[in-house]
């Protein structure tokens, strides 16, 4: 059977996290709709780097010190990172290395969307694209990258050749 | 490092003689090693993008732009401790030494000399990746990038000056 790879940043990731919750918005829901469909699935192998896991625990964090949200107390918070930590403790989802030089190369990314394109890319958005990216060479196959954060499709719109190496799912409402 | 164990490629080749590129490639990998290959300024700049090579190979005449000295610059400008080597089927040997001597290219090296100048090539593109995994040196690369901000203009004028001249004499 051939795999498919995925890769999740850390917005997809935390929407899981917070799908839990009572009164969860949509976007969280439909995150953990497609995050669980696909880690229920035997021919998917799902990813996500070291800046996602930090990047989810500070999504994670921030709403547990938000006052106006009663949901994220500090045993959501615990049970949460329980959850992320589970799928890379039983091997469910793997973790990918970063290009050793990758925030040499988000550098470029970076600077090249605003001076030839005149558009923000956010420094966190390219490198999970290097790595992805990365990912995708090691393997020799194609990862999608699965995200609720509609900067990535700006991006790949503006720089449509990293369309050889990945795909891109869209999470929405 | 692939998942059958193989190098990622750390070096990109732009020539637009694919029969030449082809062949490269093939020799290269034959080698052990790895490389990315374009045959025209916007496909190669395009896999610097998305690759980010350590190592760029280009050659002088591309078609796309006034000539491979322009990707070069390009390169040396976003990441400037990429290694850049121009070639040229236009250069004489007897140039080669005044041509790497006005820095606009780590290296110059002439097609005319095919054979001496491949081996080079799998040379650098070993050493390159040979030192893939290893993370940004910093200090180094903001010495480069305050170089890299004045990119002799002189030099560079000079230098398409040493290539065309070549070319228009027929080396």
């Amino acid at each position: 059977m051939t795999s498919r790879h995925y890769y999740l940043d850390a917005c997809t990731t935390a929407g899981w996290c917070c799908s839990t919750v009572g009164g969860a918005p949509p976007i969280d829901l439909a995150c953990g709709g497609v995050v669980d469909a696909l880690l229920a699935r035997n021919d998917s192998v799902v990813g996500m780097s070291e800046l996602t896991i930090i990047e989810t625990h500070d999504v994670l964090s921030k709403l547990l010190r938000s006052t106006d949200s009663p949901h994220f107390d500090n045993a959501w918070f615990e049970q949460s990172l329980d959850r992320v930590m589970d799928l890379l403790a039983n091997r469910r989802v793997t973790v990918v290395a970063s290009p050793p030089k990758a925030v040499e190369h988000a550098l470029v990314l970076v600077r090249i969307a605003s001076r030839d394109h005149g558009t923000k890319l956010k420094a966190w958005d390219a490198v999970h694209i290097i790595t992805a990216a990365g990912w995708a060479r090691a393997i020799g196959d194609r990862v999608t990258v699965v995200t609720a954060d509609g900067d990535f499709q700006r991006f790949f719109d503006l720089q449509g050749h990293f369309s050889a190496l990945l795909d891109l799912e869209q999470v929405t409402e | 490092m692939t998942e059958a164990g193989q190098p990622l490629a750390s070096a990109l080749i732009v020539d637009d003689d694919v029969a030449l590129l082809d062949t490269w490639k093939r020799l290269i990998e034959a080698n052990g090693l790895a490389v990315e290959v374009a045959n025209t300024w916007e496909s190669g700049l395009t896999a610097f993008h998305v690759y980010s090579p350590d190592l760029v190979i280009a050659d002088y005449n591309l078609p796309g732009s006034a000539h491979g000295l322009r990707l070069l610059t390009e390169v040396r400008r976003l990441r400037p401790t990429v290694r850049l080597i121009l070639i040229s089927g236009v250069v004489e040997p007897s140039q080669l030494a005044a041509a790497e001597s006005l820095g606009i290219a780590d290296r110059v090296l002439s097609k005319g000399e095919s054979a001496q100048a491949f081996d080079v090539i799998v040379e650098e593109i070993r050493a390159i990746t040979d030192k893939a995994s290893t993370s940004t040196d910093w200090a180094l690369f903001a010495d480069a990038w305050s170089h890299a901000a004045s990119i002799d203009v002189e030099a560079l004028e000079e230098l398409d000056r040493l290539l065309s001249s070549s070319a228009k004499s027929g080396a």
